[in-house]
């Protein structure tokens, strides 16, 4: 049993990278960009027209700190060279005029993105008194961005001494190369001066961008956006949210409270009525009363939850024609002055339309597998035996035949256990019910890789989990079945 | 094994006792926390009266008494206010009538989380919304007349001959709302205090924005590029100087507002941060979960995903403050505001077009959105909403191939039918409601023959009978036909290209409605790769036409010149606006631009959009803003 469950949480490691690199992948390739214009939502797609202007630096800052500048998965910018670069600061420049403006805006990002390791080709553009001075003038306006340091230190919470000497000296190193640059009409005098500034610059810190097999070898796996976020992954860092540059986790754990009472509170309402369901269609099989029962579950299983979660909220919370219950969210507005006990029944006055919605659903097929369960043990020996020595029918079913029945239903439950927490989506979101569920739709709108991806890894995470759980749970409950 | 049957009873009467006792139990301990809440909320009563040094009787309203309930304005702002160099002028408009009465919870709801609420990095409307309420700013404009500006924090503001130097004179009489932090434990005894609103906090506030680390005040930077200084001269003046002076930096000015240095330039300890790493601190500062201000509401509660809790201010000094709570109630499923309404849980909302349709146009004639149990009324808000023609492409290069596209438009028709009425036809580059629209020009009218007319004009015509018009252009046939990119969530907009594409069909042009998701869009948009698109601009009340119209803007990667507009004269009126702070000759330049636009029709201007409101009976003095936040609880209050 042991060794059976090292294996299968060895086994987990690899699923898990696999599971968290293919949801990576898909987030970063999805058009839209995190820190982009939002969805407007307004129906015509409306624009603010004074906040659509260039914010160029500060995007630049806003992707250094998410690392969203390095390539997603493979980083082979060290063998950047004058050609490359060329052609990008060509793009930009468009002196044919024939570039399309979807190249440029590629240009932009490129020559961006590319940070320090664009320095060689640049220095090698202004050095060169052939080039035109345009070309030479964009390439000494690039060099004052794309030779700068990333002051990293500063996204950090905590500061040690030697951190803040840091961020000193880097903020030194920056604002000396700032206004370092010429313009395509400046004489000749100053485009030398400042190409001899560059050159001397260049020679000083020439270590910083002469590679080695090894630093290759580093940069091609490491300096890319996916090992960084594993790197902090690993040290159970999910980030901070691109939107309001909070700890994800923090948030992700204060959404547990609503997600957690609605899926538990479901899952026992499932329970506590799918069994005895099962039990009593299982005992009716084939009468009249069990195939309309079949036939209900099977409506209702195949009723969209939104649509009955709509249906329900106009129907009984609008007072037209009844006001039964709060029209949305977890809690009333004010709870700060309630006792414990008016806390709970308020927050069951609140979540009780939702539990249903969540849970109606799942009644069919857990009846059904219920009733499957108990059809299959109760033609076996033991409870004819058991029927036999007299015992009167209930006891035969419940307490022989039932044990054994449920067995396959019990080890369902682990199955669930990622729901538990993922919440559902649609459910939170019509109900108002701030959870998982409507976390990860709200973020998957304004693209906060960081966000989803937590909450997507910690699903996958419990799915594994309790799927381990589940298979262990067999071998608990029925001794016939080992690991050995 | 047989039990007996006094042993079972024995046990089955402990049983219960047990139960009765715990539920005695329960039901004691919940009465003792009910006194306890009780108690702890008639303290908390008892702390804020102390603190405002007030404990006025029920009847009488609290706080100092003035205007309608503002303090008595002090003699300097009087004598400022009949300055002719003063920008500033008297706004004779109360928001509050005399009659009104104070107190009260007034319910309203927000449709989206906000990101947090440091006013400067925060620039979402929502965000914008409770800034409003909380802070305060420089000025304003008149509450009904955007040509005016009354004063707010300042009382004073003197723009020097050359335009470009502002100097700004401050009232003594603001102070900071108590920071809503957690007081107890002594963490933070060093926010301890009254902190008055001094000019040093308006040099924080520019010294923040103009800090490249605090990437969410770019927006507000790019319209100070032009600054050359500013400096607080004394407590109470402030001072900025622009190097060259332009319309716009007015409007920015009189925008500006203070942020609290005592809080923000410190750590949560109370340690000063360092220069280096003030912006990014200052960015991602301990304090922005919560908001602070000096205005007419302070800023008590955020809870995400459930509510916005502010409590009147009654120490601020120029009233307009009636509701004693304003509990904000975040819903974002757009389908709740009309549900909440219908159950008096919301005093007041706006509804969306789709609802005002369900609700009031095919609604019961019992629903209360019909019967009069809610009141109705309805905002302008700065927008228009256009289809925009790509002129780098050939179809839409010649003007008057554009006026075709208008005159085959058939805007009155969608407008009245696909948007419900909830608009005005609109003819040029501004709302409808700008100060400065030219109302003589009439929208282009819809006629299929004028449209056939000025396609053969501009040379398109079907020569091989196909059905679709063509032009041979550089020795190479062009067929007109072209793909209408829409914002594909919106139904309206599918139902708005299908019926233009049978008209355009009547008339040999081909079109496709192509409809896209919004990131999709804004790429295609940006990229230029598209031939004609359907979208909106949402503005403010001065007018700024080089972002969107100005030629040197029409070659810039992710211009919002989008469709490629060059126009000499353009540009020059665009140029003289910018400029030009003479209010009769800006209506004049603005008037001849709009005429402009009209005749070269780079856009097909459709619509301004109204939007519906409804509120309760008890709800009394609703009227809207005519800038935004437009819903401003201000004037509103409650009972009588």
């Amino acid at each position: 049993m042991f060794t059976y469950t090292l294996k299968r949480v060895l086994l987990m490691i690899p699923t898990f990278a696999a599971i968290s690199l293919v949801i990576f992948v898909v987030l970063n390739f999805a058009p839209g960009t995190p820190g982009g214009q939002a969805q407007t939502g307004d129906g015509g797609g409306a624009q603010d027209a004074s906040t659509t202007g260039e914010q160029r630096e500060s995007y630049r800052i806003f992707k250094e700190q998410f690392n969203l500048d390095k390539p997603v998965l493979f980083n082979t910018r060290y063998d950047l060279g004058r050609a490359e670069v060329e052609d990008t600061l060509r793009a930009i420049i468009n002196e044919s005029g024939d570039v399309t403006p979807a190249r440029r805006i590629e240009a932009q990002e490129e020559i961006e993105n590319w940070g320090r390791y664009a320095v060689p080709g640049l220095m090698a553009i202004i050095q060169d008194d052939q080039a035109s001075q345009h070309l030479r003038s964009l390439a000494s306006q690039r060099l004052t961005f794309n030779g700068q340091i990333q002051n990293k230190k500063i996204y950090e919470k905590e500061l040690s001494d030697e951190d803040r000497a840091e961020v000193k000296r880097i903020a030194k190193a920056n604002n000396q190369i700032r206004s370092w640059s010429f313009s395509k009409l400046d004489d000749a005098e100053k485009v030398d001066n400042v190409t001899a500034q560059w050159s001397g610059w260049d020679t000083e810190n020439a270590s910083d961008w002469t590679y080695g097999t090894s630093d290759k070898l580093g940069i091609f796996l490491f300096d890319t956006r996916f090992a960084k976020y594993w790197g902090n992954l690993a040290r159970l860092n999910f980030g901070v949210s691109h939107v309001d540059k909070r700890p994800v986790l923090k948030k992700v754990f204060s959404k547990l409270k609503y997600s957690i009472t609605l899926s538990f509170s479901s899952v026992l309402l499932i329970y506590a009525i799918s069994l005895p369901l099962g039990i009593w269609s299982s005992i009716k099989q084939n009468t009249l009363a069990d195939r309309v029962v079949t036939t209900v579950l099977f409506m209702l299983y195949s009723l969209p939850s939104f649509f009955v979660a709509v249906f329900m909220l106009n129907l009984l919370t609008r007072g037209t024609p009844y006001q039964w219950f709060p029209t949305s969210g977890f809690e009333s507005l004010d709870t700060r002055h309630m006792t414990v006990l008016e806390y709970i029944k308020d927050v069951g006055w609140h979540v009780t339309l939702p539990i249903i919605c969540g849970s109606y659903a799942a009644l069919a097929a857990l009846s059904r597998y219920a009733r499957t369960g108990l059809l299959d043990v109760i033609r076996s020996d033991y409870v004819r035996t058991a029927r036999a020595k007299g015992l009167p029918e209930g006891v035969v079913i419940l307490k022989h035949a039932a044990r054994n029945g449920m067995i396959p239903i019990l080890t369902l439950l682990a199955s669930l256990l990622p729901t538990l927490i993922g919440g559902s989506v649609v459910i939170e979101v019509v109900f108002g019910i701030p959870g998982m569920g409507s976390y990860l739709f709200e973020s998957i709108n304004v693209r906060d890789y960081n966000a989803v991806m937590a909450v997507l890894l910690i699903s996958s995470a419990l799915t594994l989990i309790g799927m381990l759980i589940s298979d262990l749970s067999y071998a608990l409950v029925d001794p016939r079945i080992t690991f050995e | 094994m047989q039990r007996g049957f006094l042993r079972s009873l024995i046990g089955f009467s402990i049983l219960v006792g047990f139960f009765l006792l715990t539920l005695l139990n329960v039901w004691q301990t919940n009465s003792a926390e009910r006194d306890l809440k009780e108690m702890l909320q008639r303290m908390d009563t008892l702390e804020k009266a102390l603190e405002n040094g007030n404990f006025a009787s029920e009847s009488g309203p609290s706080g100092p008494s003035g205007g309608i309930w503002g303090a008595a304005e002090p003699d300097y702002v009087t004598t400022a206010l009949s300055d002719p160099n003063n920008q500033f002028s008297r706004d004779n408009t109360n928001w509050l009538p005399s009659g009104a009465k104070q107190g009260g919870t007034l319910n309203l709801k927000f449709g989206s989380d906000p990101k947090g609420f440091n006013w400067l990095t925060e620039n979402g409307a929502d965000v914008s919304e409770i800034q409003a309420y909380v802070n305060i700013s420089v000025g304003a404009y008149h509450l009904k007349d955007v040509t005016k500006y009354r004063p707010v924090l300042a009382y004073h503001w003197n723009i020097s001959d050359d335009k470009r130097t502002h100097t700004i004179k401050l009232r003594k009489d603001f102070y900071w709302h108590k920071p809503n932090v957690n007081w107890a434990g002594g963490k933070f005894d060093w926010l301890k205090g009254t902190h008055q609103v001094t000019a040093r906090d308006l040099e924080f506030m520019v010294e923040m924005m103009m800090n490249d680390q605090v990437a969410g005040a770019a927006p507000l930077r790019s319209y100070f590029d032009e600054l050359e200084s500013f400096e607080a001269i004394d407590d109470f003046t402030f001072r900025i100087t622009f190097k060259k002076p332009k319309y716009m930096q007015k409007v920015m000015v009189l925008g500006l507002y203070p942020m609290p240095e005592f809080l923000y330039a410190y750590d949560e300890v109370g340690e000063r941060y360092e220069p280096e790493v003030i912006g990014k601190r200052f960015e991602d500062h301990w304090y922005n979960p919560n908001g602070i201000g000096a205005g007419p509401y302070t800023f008590t509660r955020f809870e995400p995903g459930v509510a916005i809790e502010l409590e009147r201010n009654s120490k601020y000094p120029l009233g307009g403050n009636a509701p004693e709570r304003i509990v904000y109630s975040i819903l974002k499923d757009q389908n709740q505001p009309p549900r909440k309404l219908r159950t008096g849980e919301l005093h007041l909302s706006a509804i969306q077009p789709g609802q005002y349709r369900a609700e009031v146009l095919e609604g019961d004639a019992d629903s209360p959105f019909k019967n009069g149990k809610l009141n109705a009324g309805e905002y302008w808000s700065y927008n228009y909403f256009y289809v925009a023609w790509n002129a780098d492409k050939p179809q839409f290069s010649d003007k008057r191939a554009r006026q075709a596209m208008s005159h085959a438009f058939n805007a009155d028709l969608l407008l009245n039918d696909v948007f419900l009425g909830l608009g005005e036809r609109c003819t040029g580059p501004m709302p409808t409601v700008q100060p400065y629209y030219d109302r003589s020009l009439d929208p282009y009218a819809f006629d299929l023959e004028k449209a056939k007319a000025l396609l053969e004009e501009a040379g398109w015509s079907d020569t091989d009978g196909d059905g679709i018009r063509d032009k041979t252009i550089d020795g190479e046939k062009v067929q007109f036909s072209f793909k209408l990119v829409v914002y594909g969530s919106s139904n309206e907009y599918k139902t708005v290209g299908n019926i233009f594409k049978e008209d355009l069909a009547k008339i040999g042009v081909r079109m496709d409605v192509a409809p896209m998701e919004w990131a999709n869009l804004l790429k295609k948009v940006d990229a230029r790769e598209f031939d004609a698109v359907t979208l909106a601009w949402v503005s403010g009340p001065p007018v700024d036409f080089r972002q969107i119209w100005h030629s040197s803007q029409a070659d810039l990667p992710k211009g919002s010149n989008r469709v490629g507009f060059r126009n000499a004269e353009a540009d020059k009126i665009i140029e003289a606006l910018e400029t030009e702070f003479d209010e009769a000759k800006r209506k004049k330049l603005a008037h001849a631009f709009h005429q402009l636009l009209y005749e070269e029709q780079p856009y097909t201007f459709f619509y301004t959009r109204k939007t519906k409101v409804f509120w309760q009976q008890e709800l009394n003095n609703v009227w809207f803003q005519l800038v935004r936040p437009h819903i401003n609880p201000r004037p509103f209050y409650l009972g009588g």
